[in-house]
């Protein structure tokens, strides 16, 4: 039955043709278009119904209409497309950043035309694709508005080819009347541009080259002259080193070579199962430097404490060789026992140990050299052959030519990548003299101080936008190629030098030439000239295999040396200047990531300020930001204190880098400037000074600290333990993770389980391997256009960093204590530890924190808009246009990892004028021109919303879908971070974690796999290594 | 008719008839605004003014106007949006559960703690509302079928909660309060003598003639109201704690949250419904219907509310302690001596010491120590919203991340504009509506009034007297 059919009516029935035509019609009666149009339409009477209908649809209509208007956006399509440049797609330029001494071999990321980003190159055996904060930013100061726009003549614009007629009929002019002209740069890594400054100097004659770096070494350069008749500076291979003991040179910092001695460093710091071998690492040093930070042992002695010490450790190894003694004053009975194991250890590693002191005094330098001639650490650990071209200041040639200057003796300086007004001591007799003289040029990016007393400012361009070569230790050249056209009406200062020598050559040519002459007949692989280059320029570097190492024998005076280094110990107040890690000598102080990137052990950002050790805080009743006024000679100034754990008592140390007067919006005024407190040797500068007196001046100051609690409380975020017990236990000191893993698919929701198939991401963090340096953290935002926020804002707790370094302390060798709770002053170690009497003797860990991606992420399930979310991949991930700011998720955070635009910071909401900029550093940023170097495949996200840590996964994206056209499986470490990819210490892994083979799903088989707050069941995808500290019998 | 013991205080005092009683709370309404009247409500709508325009500066510029930070992501805005929620659940208890239990003094303070309630949960919504970070987006919290996707809001958020409990808590609180007033306002109308007060209380009053259809209508729809309105005097705040329950942070993560939030709800509402009805008694001539015993009942309840309060307070500590978890224990031993311990122990003196002084009947019963203690309790349970919000965030679980919070003058003058904005409702609608209800006031009389309880005791005497002298016999 239940096939029975109705009809309608008869036609339904039959189905007649008529009743199917008006049946397949979707109206029944015809629409009166044709009716409408055809009549008469508008002159019709209408019925009121005509009329609403009407009504309705014009309103409608130019509702829609009205309110959809869209604005017109030109995109100009290529008309000749370049054949590299596919919009949307980044194109990588190999190339050098080679500033001062600061030196990396780095690939440079392009967007449309645009530089955006700084990787490291692991084609150099040099910095082996390690970065450090610095060239990381250093592509913001491509796009610094402060850089003067074109060539200027007494402040006012000039064009090119008048400036080059003046200066050459002036320099003609001198030639002819047999005047001197100077040269004064940084150290020059170029060979092209050394070679050509000394043509030039042969073509004008009476020409010098003088090189100055504020944070000299010059004393190195000057002792291993005595020691060995070689005028360099050596190169150190930190890798071959089993000891390794340090007198204040911040290797992993600022001192030589960073990136290089980091990397070289690492090797011996990683411990594993099949290699549970560390180098011992023992810092004296007076401030808490970052290497001293990683030291297993560091000693804090006072500036005048160093040179005993020294004498003492020469004593003591000499000792053990049967040479005589030296004479010197006498160290603390602590000092002495670290020596003493220091020695003893030396001694039983011959030909693997290594001693670096970072003083630029001679006498140090001489007895450092003889102590290490005993060791044998030269050929092995020191290499004299293959020396570095890095920091090649020389302190006597800069004094020489400032009396040649107050002399009225020097007709032409020119100026190069160097600012001896703000750097110098006597920086304003500098400026002074420069008046006296007739010609004066300066080739500096940006009217600086230096730059303010020259007739002529001729811009040079940015590095970026340049060709040029470095040769950072002997054979291993480097290129840099332009990734942009220059930005401003700028040129290169070699460009400058050659058109005033008539050259028809431009310099890239030059460089060409040269590495045609030179460079290319060392090799045989490329037999022509051509595809040597190209490969050069494709690769970044050309290494010649290391020279091989020759014997040499110690001729230094080691009692002279000593009997001008022993018994200065001083008792006073004692001042210690130092480079800071991230700002360095202040030349990119007007670089906004690196003002806000936080100290690695003081996690101040935007100031300078005096770290003094807690008992004399103490002592004189001085808490974090009180002023104090610190005097030596007839200079003074007043600076903000730090209360440090682990400075040597009765010490200041202020770090150089700010306090420029000159370097552009962001910068200016920021912090103080500390060079004129440095003196001057016979021939050396010297950068302490143990005649300083110090007077509260009982003003308040607010620092900007981004980290303000010290002590991890006795909770199990930091697990450690020291080599002997690994050896025995590989599992020791990871006390959570058995007990977590017990639990872990324990659950009373199921269905709320993660499936994970296919790729699920995962980190691990290698806290012994991580430095703290900050590299991780500007790489971050740069990649991610993380907003720079300014002092204000940072004292107010509103940084955005996506990742940050948890810096913690804790007394060594006094492991109950450290879990003891307190409630204390801002250092976090509080009042009940006045009983330890050692506020010198602290240990640091350093602990990179940013999103873990929980798998049972407490963020996801607040939001009332499910703006974050679980990715299938296992990644936590914001919906930034789906986020409405209630900031519950950051409540929930137990990492406190997600950071909220708390202003519009980055003008990407659509208010009008409302954008923060109190802060000269946020207004820099969001600049046209700046904006440039925002990351197109990163959201700029708004006002009012969460943001954090990615995984970078507009790079994992990237990384796949690469590998989808290729139609394979994604390889092992083809996805990386940007915190991963810049880090100099190797420190961080990233991959696949279903994928057993790769190195992140074997570190989660590792025994030192732990958690970060496992106990909170979570399920972070970030899983950290137990620190193994080699710090037993250090004494 | 309902009979009464004799042995109660009668709650209508002054020998009243049911003119006089229209006439005695009809007067505020009908006669002038004293020139006291208009200096406070100017200056109340002055700092609401202030208020508004600060919501207005934050929008503009952003959060950061605010003095939160990475750490302390809320701080004043949710802690007043919990207070003003607090303090609005006096009115449904009175209302809803009061009437249940058959409390009949709950008919002198009912209509103000309703109103009270409304203008509560207006304070309240303004602030979980304004610190949105885009609250032009304030409608992506709304399930609707939507062009984005569409993307429904998470049913798993605690605030998603909140949105359905404070909407539903708010329209149900109006209809019940106005349902109230139609019979009062009706009463009104007749009585007008203008014009336009006639048309507008004639609009208001929907055409209320009392006829006993009306009145029937009116009593299924209150009963109806207070049956749901009274499983709301627990979820509202029961769900406002789970803002906090439901999270991991250590102070906030406790099962004990939903009945310690709503009886301190309750605790506060009864205390800022004595704060405003002690100053209107005085002003508008009301002690004879807002009498001693109203006052002294609702000091038992502050009593009994405190203490249940107070025991909370101990019972998480005993919990941090007795649980062994560091996190638990350092959260609440940093309670009481971290950097906010002011605020802990200014909590602890005002929540838990200072009601148990209601034990003495003589300080119940006196008007300026109730007046004083109603503030006192006001500040203590704003101090605990602030001790659980702020202190337990600022120090969780990494060291590291550690912080400080300190308002900046925006968020002061916001919540100084809630308060205004509470006032001068509460002022306007002081003036323009009768304060109790007169027409359930009515009802009682004749149970409750003096001189009526008077002759039912005379005649409850002559006819016990009657007895016993027959038993005598």
């Amino acid at each position: 039955m239940e096939n029975k059919s109705y009809w309608k009516g008869l036609a339904e029935l039959e189905e007649t043709p008529e009743f199917i035509h008006e049946r397949d019609k979707e109206f029944a009666e015809e629409l009166p278009i044709e009716e409408i149009f055809n009549s008469n339409f508008v002159q019709k009477p209408r019925a009121r119904r005509d009329f609403l209908k009407m009504l309705g649809f014009s309103v409608t209509a130019a509702t829609v209409a009205a309110s959809c208007k869209i604005p017109v956006r030109q995109a100009i399509p290529y008309i000749i497309k370049p054949e590299e440049i596919v919009p949307g797609l980044a194109n990588y330029y190999a190339s050098t950043y080679a500033d001062g001494s600061d030196y990396c071999s780095i690939l440079v990321k392009t967007r449309d035309g645009r530089p955006i980003k700084i990787e490291g190159n692991s084609h150099s055996t040099i910095t082996k694709g390690g970065t450090s904060a610095r060239a990381q930013a250093s592509i913001l100061s491509l796009y610094d508005k402060a850089r003067t726009s074109a060539p200027e003549k007494e402040g006012k614009i000039i064009e090119w080819s008048a400036a080059d007629s003046d200066i050459k009929n002036q320099l003609a002019a001198i030639k002819t009347k047999g005047g001197n002209i100077r040269i004064l740069s940084s150290t020059v890594l170029s060979p092209s541009t050394k070679n050509l400054i000394a043509e030039f100097g042969t073509y004008y004659g009476n020409t010098r080259h003088i090189v100055f770096e504020p944070m000299s070494n010059s004393g190195i350069i000057s002792a291993n002259e005595k020691s060995f008749g070689k005028k360099l500076i050596p190169g150190y291979n930190f890798d071959r080193a089993k000891v390794i003991v340090s007198f204040a040179a911040d290797f992993l910092g600022t001192w030589i070579s960073p990136i290089e001695f980091t990397k070289q460093y690492v090797t011996n710091r990683k411990v594993s199962k099949a290699k549970a071998e560390m180098s011992r690492h023992y810092q004296f040093e007076s401030n808490v430097s970052l290497t001293g930070s990683n030291a297993d042992k560091r000693i804090a002695i006072k500036p005048s404490e160093e040179g005993d010490a020294i004498i003492a450790l020469y004593n003591m190894i000499a000792g053990f060789a049967g040479k005589t003694a030296v004479t010197g004053g006498k160290v603390s009975d602590k000092a002495a026992k670290s020596l003493n194991k220091a020695a003893a250890e030396m001694w039983a590693n011959k030909g693997a140990s290594l001693v670096v002191c970072g003083s630029n005094n001679t006498n140090s330098q001489i007895l450092i050299n003889a102590i290490n001639d005993i060791l044998g650490s030269y050929g092995n650990t020191i290499d004299l052959d293959n020396y570095s071209n890095v920091a090649q200041g020389n302190d006597k040639d800069f004094s020489d030519l400032l009396t040649e200057m107050e002399a009225g003796s020097v007709d032409a300086l020119i100026i190069y990548n160097t600012n001896p007004v703000y750097s110098f001591s006597k920086g304003k007799k500098f400026g002074e003299a420069l008046k006296k003289i007739g010609l004066t040029i300066s080739f500096n990016d940006r009217n600086d101080e230096t730059t303010s007393f020259v007739k002529y400012h001729l811009p040079d361009n940015h590095f970026l936008e340049s060709w040029n070569d470095a040769e950072v230790k002997l054979g291993k050249y480097s290129l840099s190629q332009p990734c942009i056209n220059p930005i401003f009406n700028t040129r290169q200062a070699a460009d400058s030098l050659l058109k005033w020598m008539d050259s028809a050559d431009d310099y890239s040519n030059l460089i060409k030439k040269n590495w045609e002459k030179y460079v290319f007949p060392t090799q045989t692989q490329e037999l022509s000239f051509q595809s040597f280059w190209d490969n050069c320029v494709r690769v970044g570097v050309y290494e010649k295999a290391a020279t091989a190492t020759t014997t040499f024998a110690f001729a230094g005076d080691v009692n002279a040396a000593a009997s001008g280094l022993g018994g200065k110990k001083s008792d006073g107040m004692e001042l210690l200047i130092f480079e800071s890690v991230g700002l360095g000598n202040g030349k990119y102080a007007n670089n906004p990531w690196l003002l806000e990137n936080p100290d690695p052990i003081t996690k101040v950002v935007w100031d300078t300020v005096a770290m003094i050790s807690v008992p004399y805080g103490k002592e004189n009743n001085l808490v974090e930001g009180d002023m104090i006024e610190v005097s030596a000679g007839d200079f003074k100034l007043e600076l903000p204190v730090v209360l440090q754990p682990g400075m040597a008592n009765n010490t200041i140390a202020v770090a150089v880098g700010l306090g420029r007067e000159k370097c552009g919006r962001a910068g200016n005024g920021v912090g103080k400037n500390v060079y004129p407190f440095v003196t001057m040797n016979v021939d050396t500068m010297n950068y302490s000074n143990s005649s300083v007196s110090v007077k509260p001046t009982g003003n308040k100051y607010e620092l900007a600290i981004t980290q303000t609690h010290g002590t991890i409380e006795g909770r199990n975020i930091l697990q450690e333990t020291t080599l002997s017990e690994y050896k025995k236990n590989p599992k020791s000191g990871n006390h959570s993770s058995e007990e977590f893993e017990k639990i872990d698919g324990v659950t009373l929701y199921p269905q709320t389980i993660h499936k994970y198939e296919g790729l699920r991401w995962g980190m691990n963090i290698d806290l012994n391997s991580c430095i703290g340096c900050g590299a991780c953290q500007v790489a971050c935002s740069a990649e991610n256009n993380v907003p720079v926020v300014g002092k204000d804002e940072v004292r107010r707790v509103h940084e955005m960093h996506w990742i940050r370094i948890d810096r913690y302390y804790s007394f060594a060798g006094d492991k109950e204590r450290v879990t003891k709770e307190s409630h204390s002053n801002a250092i976090g170690l509080g009042n009940q530890y006045d009983d330890v009497k050692d506020w010198e003797d602290i240990e640091v860990v350093h602990q990179p924190m940013l999103c873990q991606h929980c798998e049972n992420a407490p963020c996801e399930n607040v939001c009332p808009v499910a703006a974050t979310n679980h990715s299938s991949e296992g990644l936590n991930q914001m919906t930034y246009n789906r986020c409405i700011g209630t900031r519950y998720c950051a409540n929930n955070c137990p990492y406190k990892v997600r950071r909220f635009n708390w202003f519009d910071y980055t003008t990407a909401d659509s208010f009008p004028w409302n954008t923060y900029n109190k802060s000269e550093g946020v207004a820099m940023m969001i600049d046209d021109l700046t904006r440039m170097v925002l990351n197109p495949d990163v959201t700029v996200r708004s006002r009012g919303v969460i943001e954090k840590c990615s995984f970078c996964v507009q790079k994992l994206q990237d990384a796949k879908l690469t590998a989808k056209k290729q139609d394979r499986p994604l390889g092992d470490g083809e996805a990386k971070t940007a915190c991963q990819s810049a880090c100099p210490a190797d420190a961080i892994v990233f991959g696949d974690v279903n994928n057993k083979e790769t190195a992140v799903a074997k570190t989660r088989e590792d025994e030192r796999n732990y958690h970060v707050l496992a106990e909170l069941h979570v399920k972070p995808s970030i899983g950290y290594m137990v620190k193994v500290r080699n710090n037993e019998n250090m004494a | 008719m309902h009979a009464e013991s004799a042995v109660r205080a009668p709650l209508i005092y002054g020998n009243k008839n049911y003119h006089q009683i229209t006439e005695d709370i009809c007067r505020p309404i009908e006669s002038k605004p004293t020139r006291l009247f208009m200096i406070t409500i100017t200056f109340t709508a002055l700092l609401m003014t202030w208020g508004l325009f600060m919501i207005g500066w934050t929008v503009w510029f952003g959060i950061g106007e605010w003095g939160l930070n990475r750490t302390v992501d809320w701080g004043w805005d949710i802690t007043n949006f919990v207070w003003w929620i607090g303090i609005g659940h006096a009115g449904t208890l009175i209302s809803a559960i009061l009437l249940l239990f058959r409390q009949k003094w709950r008919m002198a303070i009912n209509r103000a703690a309703e109103a009270m309630t409304i203008f509560a949960v207006i304070c309240a919504g303004l602030f979980p509302i304004f610190h949105m970070g885009r609250v032009w987006l304030i409608f992506y919290n709304l399930p609707y079928p939507n062009t984005r996707g569409p993307v429904w809001p998470n049913y798993n958020s605690p605030l998603m909660w909140d949105v359905f409990a404070i909407s539903t808590y708010f329209t149900v609180s109006l209809l019940f309060w106005y349902t109230g007033l139609i019979p009062d306002l009706a009463t009104v109308r007749d009585r007008a003598k203008k014009k336009l007060s006639k048309f507008i209380y004639g609009v208001l009053s929907f055409g209320w003639t009392g006829s006993a259809k009306h009145w029937q209508r009116h009593e299924a729809l209150s009963l109806v109201l207070a049956g749901i309105s009274t499983p709301l005097v627990l979820s509202v705040h029961t769900i406002v704690s789970f803002d906090f329950a439901t999270s991991v942070i250590p102070g906030w993560h406790t099962t004990i949250f939903p009945p310690y939030f709503v009886a301190g709800a309750i605790f506060s509402g009864f205390a800022m419904v004595l704060t405003l009805m002690l100053v209107a008694r005085k002003v508008m001539n009301l002690q004879e219907y807002i009498t001693l015993e109203h006052i002294e009942s609702m000091n038992k309840i502050i009593v009994l509310t405190g203490s249940i309060v107070g025991s909370a307070y101990i019972t998480e500590l005993f919990v941090a302690w007795y649980s062994g978890n560091i996190y638990e224990q350092y959260a609440f031993s940093n309670r009481a001596l971290g950097p906010y311990w002011w605020a802990y122990w200014g909590m602890m003196t005002c929540n838990v010491i200072s009601p148990q002084l209601f034990w003495v009947r003589s300080l119940r019963r006196s008007v300026w120590f109730t007046f004083f203690m109603s503030i006192i309790i006001n500040c203590g349970m704003w101090f605990e919203r602030f001790v659980i919000i702020v202190t337990s965030i600022h120090r969780d679980f990494l060291p590291s991340a550690w912080s400080y919070y300190t308002p900046t003058y925006v968020e002061i003058s916001i919540f100084a504009g809630t308060v205004g904005l509470f006032l001068t409702a509460f002022m306007l609608f002081a003036k323009t509506m009768p304060v109790i209800a007169m027409a359930e006031t009515k009802h009682i009389l004749r149970i409750s009034g003096d001189a009526q309880k008077k002759a039912a005791a005379a005649h409850a005497h002559s006819h016990n007297d009657l007895s016993g002298t027959t038993q005598g016999h």
